[in-house]
């Protein structure tokens, strides 16, 4: 019996090393570099923004990896300037909008289509007038803190990141979860002709294959809020910058998802 | 000296001596600190506390003096003031970020009375602390002053202090007046008549970060004539359900000394002379205690 025990235990024990677990550490992927610079995009006007092909053409499709150097911020910045009226930037990361049967706070019963809990990486946005910007771009990230000195020499630190998105208990300065759009206003108006910088911050990585594929884009608006240029052209945030995800079938679950159609095919029937 | 040490060779009187010093020690202790409390008073002009109210039997104009006409009275410690930023004088500005107005970076303040809910909706953002002596005071003003009776939940107007009272009780769980802040007794009242007819109140403003050179500034808010507040923010304060009843408490708007002008309004009288504090650093000025007069004189036109 004693031998069994051991052998057992051998056996076991061998099994534990077949786990290492490397997944949940993401590792810096050669083409993917994990601080990028994107250069000037130009904003969409309106129409183009209305149009499908138009929107998806002149926004920005790309991916990120992590970070070579451990410890260091990773992400992507890219420029505009400012058009002396409102502009809506927005960020849409792979993936995870499907995952109706991993919810837990509203789990549906009978949820049959499997979510892929590898595919979501995660990104905040962040947006102010470049002068303010303090990182290097393409070199290393960094933010919107500058210093004021006031009437005294006192020196205040102040946030110039206008990205301000309010969250579910009214709190400003709130970013959205894992994979899930982020997007704001932001009011040009007293700097037309400006640069303004979006970051794009990585928080994570799908641990499929360690890069986050995103769709980013900024468009011109009136009034003082994105809901109407978002929902003038999807009923949910999601839908908006569609196919950023690059994995097996994804464009076709998102089509579905978008269309409605997803939840009926994904319940079995009663 | 005995074996078991110096303090039992002591006599009991000399022990007491020995630990009274290190007691006393204990107290002239300097922590140094950067924060000071400022001290002194504020005058509001009589015209503060001056309504223009017809009178129902007469039909007549007649002219109320009341002090319970005085809205909160905010004090902020600021780097400059200016002169130039608006119609009125107005703290120093640091960036406008996108498009909001520049914050003031203030480095402390306080105010000489505070929004206080006083147990029925109706009352919600018009009743400021120290202006009121008890539950009849408020009644009869707001009845036979203002002519905005004050009424319960259901709609019926309160006439009696006593169930005022009761309603305050149940409202807050209460057993005593004293823990109902917006009563403040015949001694706790705020500003008092001087000898020039204007009005005036002492303050104080805890722990502000001392800079040699700050200016202390304030304005008072005046209510408008529907005796409503711009500085308070009626979706602010505790919040309440009761029964089929959802409220908030109301409070002052968090953001009042770092956005002044959002709030200052027509009527409103604000400092137009701030003092400077030009002590060395935090422990000089409380070497000095020095108090302070601040008159509210500049009346908001525009």
């Amino acid at each position: 019996m004693s031998r069994l025990l051991l052998a057992v235990g051998f056996v076991s024990a061998f099994v534990a090393c077949d786990r290492d677990s490397k997944q949940y550490f993401p590792q810096p992927v050669d083409e993917y570099p994990g601080v990028v610079d994107l250069g000037n995009f130009t904003p969409l006007t309106a129409s183009e923004w209305l149009d499908p092909a138009a929107r998806t053409d002149k926004s920005i499709y790309a991916g990120l990896g992590e970070n070579a150097n451990p410890g260091q911020w990773g992400g992507a910045t890219f420029t505009f300037q400012g058009t002396g009226g409102t502009v809506c930037v927005i960020v849409d990361p792979e993936a995870v909008f499907w995952n109706t049967s991993v919810d837990v706070r509203s789990p549906a019963d009978g949820y049959i289509c499997e979510d892929n809990n590898y595919d979501d990486g995660d990104l905040d946005l962040e947006v102010g007038l470049s002068a303010y910007y303090n990182g290097t771009p393409g070199v290393s990230i960094g933010n919107f803190e500058q210093v004021y000195e006031d009437s005294l020499g006192n020196e205040v630190v102040f946030e110039a990141n206008e990205c301000q998105m309010i969250g579910f208990r009214g709190q400003a300065g709130a970013h959205a979860g894992r994979a899930t759009p982020e997007f704001c206003a932001i009011d040009t108006s007293l700097h037309p002709g400006r640069d303004y910088t979006v970051l794009l911050r990585l928080w994570s990585v799908p641990a499929d294959d360690f890069v986050v594929h995103y769709a980013a884009s900024v468009v011109e608006i009136d009034g003082d809020d994105c809901s109407d240029a978002i929902s003038a052209v999807a009923a949910d945030p999601e839908c908006v910058l569609q196919n950023e995800g690059t994995g097996e079938g994804f464009g076709a679950l998102e089509e579905l998802y978008c269309n409605g159609e997803l939840d009926t095919l994904c319940t079995e029937p009663e | 000296m005995s074996p078991r040490g110096v303090l039992f060779d002591m006599t009991s009187a000399t022990r007491a001596a020995l630990l009274l010093a290190v007691v006393a020690q204990a107290c002239t202790y300097d922590e140094q600190l950067p924060q000071v409390d400022i001290r002194g008073t504020v005058v509001v002009p009589r015209a503060a506390a001056t309504r223009y109210i017809v009178d129902d039997r007469t039909g007549q104009e007649a002219e109320v003096v009341d002090a319970r006409f005085i809205g909160p009275v905010y004090l902020g410690a600021y780097s400059d003031i200016r002169y130039d930023l608006e119609a009125y004088p107005h703290p120093a500005t640091g960036p406008i970020i996108g498009g909001e107005l520049g914050n003031t970076y203030p480095y402390g303040g306080g105010t000489v009375g505070v929004f206080d809910f006083a147990c029925y909706t109706s009352t919600l953002c018009k009743v400021v602390t120290g202006r009121y002596t008890d539950y009849a005071s408020l009644l009869d003003f707001f009845s036979n002053t203002l002519k905005q009776p004050i009424t319960d939940e259901q709609g019926a107007e309160v006439q009696s202090p006593d169930y005022f009272r009761t309603s305050c009780y149940d409202l807050f769980e209460y057993t005593e007046d004293n823990e109902l802040l917006f009563l403040a007794g015949e001694d706790g009242l705020d500003f008092k008549e001087n000898a020039d007819g204007d009005f005036e109140a002492e303050f104080t403003m805890w722990r502000v970060n001392y800079h040699a050179g700050m200016k202390v500034w304030g304005w008072m808010d005046s209510p408008d004539t529907n005796f409503d507040f711009t500085t308070c923010d009626p979706s602010n304060g505790q919040s309440f359900t009761q029964y089929s009843a959802t409220f908030t408490t109301g409070s002052s708007h968090i953001d009042l000394l770092n956005y002044p002008s959002n709030y200052i309004d027509i009527g409103d009288y604000v400092v137009n002379e701030p003092f400077e504090l030009t002590y060395e650093d935090a422990d000089a000025f409380r070497d000095a205690a020095p108090t302070f007069t601040l008159v509210y004189d500049f009346l908001v036109e525009k």
